[in-house]
């Protein structure tokens, strides 16, 4: 049984799919899919994105916030070095699909979470 | 489930894309992953020599600045031929690094399982810059 904190975590995740998924190629996510390892890698950080996008949302004060988004400034690093690994090691048809589903979607996140943390706070 | 494992895919595919231009070059390399290494050492390269020289380990004061200078340096000039010279350098840095963190009584275990993840992940990109080069 999932307790509260998973709960809105997932919720996170959930509300933010539906606020980009039609900005995304299905050829883009079909690439990370033949890549296991990478896939789990990058699910694992986007959780670590939901439960840092919560911590934010509750920080006390200023320290605990630069904190916790410096910690977010790294995880998003770390996704985008994953999935820049996925490209290079793709096949060229393979990258021209990837580099097709990442245009244009653009800083959505950033336009998404201040709309729907306080929504589930 | 899948549904859920896609939109998180989806989600990662939105968190990477924040001026992210796959697949211009750079000489041979890719320009956006010699970027993105770069912002990584940026990362890295400084707090593992503050650490060293807080330890006083073999990195003396004065070279810290000409060290942090030359690993950032390093990344953003990379070219084909440097990149096995690099990959020799940082590899000796990031065991040592992790130590550091490790040992770090003011970093939580999140942050600490995070500075891990961001070496295991540069790693694997200056792996897959190699190969892309050596193919």
């Amino acid at each position: 049984m999932p307790d509260e904190h998973e709960i809105k975590i997932k919720d996170v995740a959930t509300r933010l799919r539906r606020g980009i998924t039609r900005q995304l190629k299905a050829s883009g996510v079909e690439i990370l899919e033949e890549y296991d390892d990478a896939r789990e890698f990058v699910e694992k950080q986007t959780r670590k994105m939901g439960e840092l996008a919560l911590e934010l949302a509750k920080a006390p004060d200023k320290e605990t916030r630069d904190r916790v988004r410096r910690q977010m400034d790294r995880v998003s690093a770390i996704i985008e070095t994953e999935l820049l690994s996925v490209a290079n090691a793709a096949a060229p048809a393979a990258k021209s699909a990837l580099k097709s589903a990442l245009a244009g979607a653009g800083d959505v996140l950033k336009e998404v979470l201040p709309v729907i943390l306080p929504a589930i706070l | 489930m899948r549904t859920l494992a896609l939109g998180i895919v989806a989600l990662v595919v939105l968190l990477a894309t924040s001026g992210c231009t796959l697949l211009r070059s750079k000489g041979n390399l890719d320009k956006a992953s010699v970027d993105r290494l770069s912002q990584n050492l940026e990362f890295i390269a400084p707090a593992y020599l503050d650490y060293a020289a807080a330890a006083g380990d073999d990195v003396a004061p004065a070279d810290v600045k000409a060290a942090r200078d030359v690993l950032v340096k390093m990344a953003k000039d990379l070219d084909a031929g440097d990149i096995a010279d690099y990959r020799e350098k940082v590899s000796k840095i990031f065991p040592k690094y992790l130590v550091y963190v490790r040992g770090d009584p003011l970093l939580s275990d999140s942050e600490k399982e995070t500075e891990e993840d961001l070496v295991a992940s540069t790693k694997r990109l200056i792996d897959s810059i190699e190969k892309r080069v050596e193919d």
